[in-house]
């Protein structure tokens, strides 16, 4: 197929003491290095961008609120013909893919960066209340509902309710999610978790407890795309976007259709299959955006890996760790690996490295097919991507 | 030093149910077209295309949608009080609205736990609805 767009670099930004960026360290250089490793990894240099994709929560108010004018400048891009600048929390890198493929088929672009960073641990920046009591959520800003974590923590009682999951069945995703992190070295958190310190860290917004929720740290990273065509010429081998799905449904928690279950993901997701021609069983890596424990469990039964209320069954016995038959969050995810505030490009970054076979001792058995799934907000917008070694 | 607690940014969409709840009234918002109550948001509804809407009293009666016991505050002006219970209220009259749940027992709540509004006036200015459980 003419002009098919491909992911050809990807990077991720080294952290240490538990997620901090080195000192001297800007949300700025964070980006540049970020991007200069995934350029490299190509073989592309900063010459060959012509389309940038951004966001991040930096900067605001001020240069921040337009990430694209500050990152072109900043990288000296010099005539960039596609910008893509849209935030709809940390699902929003997925849906940068999907939009940069779309400019890239059509010839508006021919090469797309995408970029994220962030310093939120160093700055101290990520509190739990300090969000203005603005729009739809007044009424729970009021309430002194913590965010986003009590939002979360509403959706995972009403599944609790509905489908009888449980604390424990939470508590094997915290868990095989951080057996993962203990084959990454760039991991914030690689000490093995038992199911018991899930059960008996401290409570937060009930039923989540401090191990149900992801992680603060600093952070970046980078994705490159271009043509297959181009691509021919790079140091790495394409991966295809062959499925992609976007969608939305709230800024407040309180006004998510159904709590007990996720409706934009299985719409996303949907899309993104039928695109694709695949289905589920050909999935051979899962990347699911695990704010807290809780958006796993709905976004498996969401897309379809299980049915609706029997992901308590799915999980049971470390299904999702290493050595078990459904690789989940092998980067050691949200809760485990990193989360600088908006994780959704990692799921890009861990799947590419997958398919190449860098991911060394996580390294999965020549997977084929991944899917990654962003969450953002409070279970307000859903992206899919299925990425794959083998185009449309 | 006291910190304050957060206050509504009042706007065209929640002015009336704040100016209500100082005379210890519940109003929400109602689509005359679809028959349907709501606060703030038409997502719940099937009223996206009616502007023929009216705010109404409501009985103040409903149901637990979910909940969650804070531990964790949502910054310093709420420390004092935790733990603490929010939660998602499914009014009788069809709307679902958030706001604290007053008890003295939070390990005795359950979703589908009946409850009626109380309001709790901060000050001359300010009143919150809250609600509490029907036994």
């Amino acid at each position: 197929m003419d002009r098919e767009p491909c992911i050809v670099g990807v990077a991720d930004f080294p952290l240490h003491e538990r997620g901090r960026a080195a000192e001297g360290n800007s949300e700025l250089t964070i980006q540049k290095y970020c991007a200069e490793q995934a350029l490299n990894q190509a073989g592309l240099k900063f010459s060959d961008i012509d389309g940038l994709a951004v966001a991040g929560m930096w900067g605001m108010p001020g240069p921040g609120m337009m990430q694209p004018n500050v990152l072109v400048e900043y990288l000296g891009i010099k005539s960039p013909k596609w910008l893509e600048g849209t935030n709809i929390g940390g699902s929003t890198f997925l849906l940068h893919v999907n939009h940069a493929y779309q400019a890239i088929k059509a010839g508006l672009c021919d090469t797309v960066l995408i970029l994220y960073g962030s310093l939120q641990k160093s700055n101290a920046s990520r509190v739990l209340g300090d969000r203005p009591a603005l729009y739809s959520n007044q009424f729970e800003v009021v309430s002194g509902l913590p965010l986003p974590v009590g939002g979360y923590a509403l959706a995972a009682q009403r599944h609790m309710n509905t489908y009888g999951s449980s604390r424990e069945t939470l508590a094997e995703i915290a868990v095989s999610t951080r057996a993962w992190a203990s084959m990454n070295e760039n991991a914030a958190f690689q000490t093995p978790l038992t199911i018991e310190e899930v059960l008996a860290s401290k409570p937060i917004a009930t039923p989540l407890h401090r191990s149900d929720c992801c992680l603060v740290t600093d952070g970046g990273g980078a994705v490159v795309l271009t043509t297959n065509e181009k691509a021919k010429d790079l140091n790495t081998k394409p991966i295809y976007i062959r499925g992609y799905g976007e969608s939305n449904s709230h800024s407040s928690i309180n006004y998510m259709p159904n709590m007990d279950h996720l409706e934009i993901a299985k719409n996303s997701s949907k899309r993104a299959f039928n695109m694709a021609d695949l289905n589920t069983n050909d999935i051979d890596l899962t990347m699911l955006y695990d704010s807290f424990t809780i958006t796993v469990l709905l976004t498996l039964e969401a897309i379809g890996f299980c049915k609706l209320g029997e992901g308590k069954d799915f999980l049971q016995n470390q299904r999702t760790a290493p050595g078990g038959d459904f690789a989940l969050n092998t980067n050691g995810g949200g809760l485990s690996y990193c989360h600088p505030g908006m994780y959704g490009i990692f799921t890009i970054i861990e799947s590419a490295r997958q398919l190449w076979g860098l991911c060394g001792k996580r390294q999965l058995d020549n997977p084929i097919n991944a899917l990654c799934h962003g969450t953002g907000g409070v279970l307000s917008s859903s992206t899919t991507l299925i990425l794959s070694k083998e185009s449309n | 030093m006291e910190i304050k607690k957060p206050r509504p940014t009042i706007d065209p969409d929640s002015k009336i149910y704040w100016e209500a709840a100082k005379s210890n009234k519940l109003m929400i918002q109602y689509s005359i077209d679809t028959k349907e109550y709501f606060l703030y948001s038409k997502k719940l509804t099937n009223a996206q295309d009616s502007s023929n809407i009216e705010w109404k009293e409501v009985s103040g009666q409903g149901e637990i949608y979910s909940y969650t016991v804070i531990h964790a505050p949502a910054g310093p002006a709420f420390k004092s009080e935790v733990p603490y219970v929010v939660a998602s209220i499914t009014l009788k009259e069809g709307a679902r609205i958030i706001s604290n749940i007053v008890t003295d027992n939070i390990s005795d709540i359950s979703i589908g736990d009946k409850v009626k509004v109380v309001f709790d006036k901060q000050d001359e200015e300010f009143t919150i609805p809250k609600f509490i459980i029907e036994k």
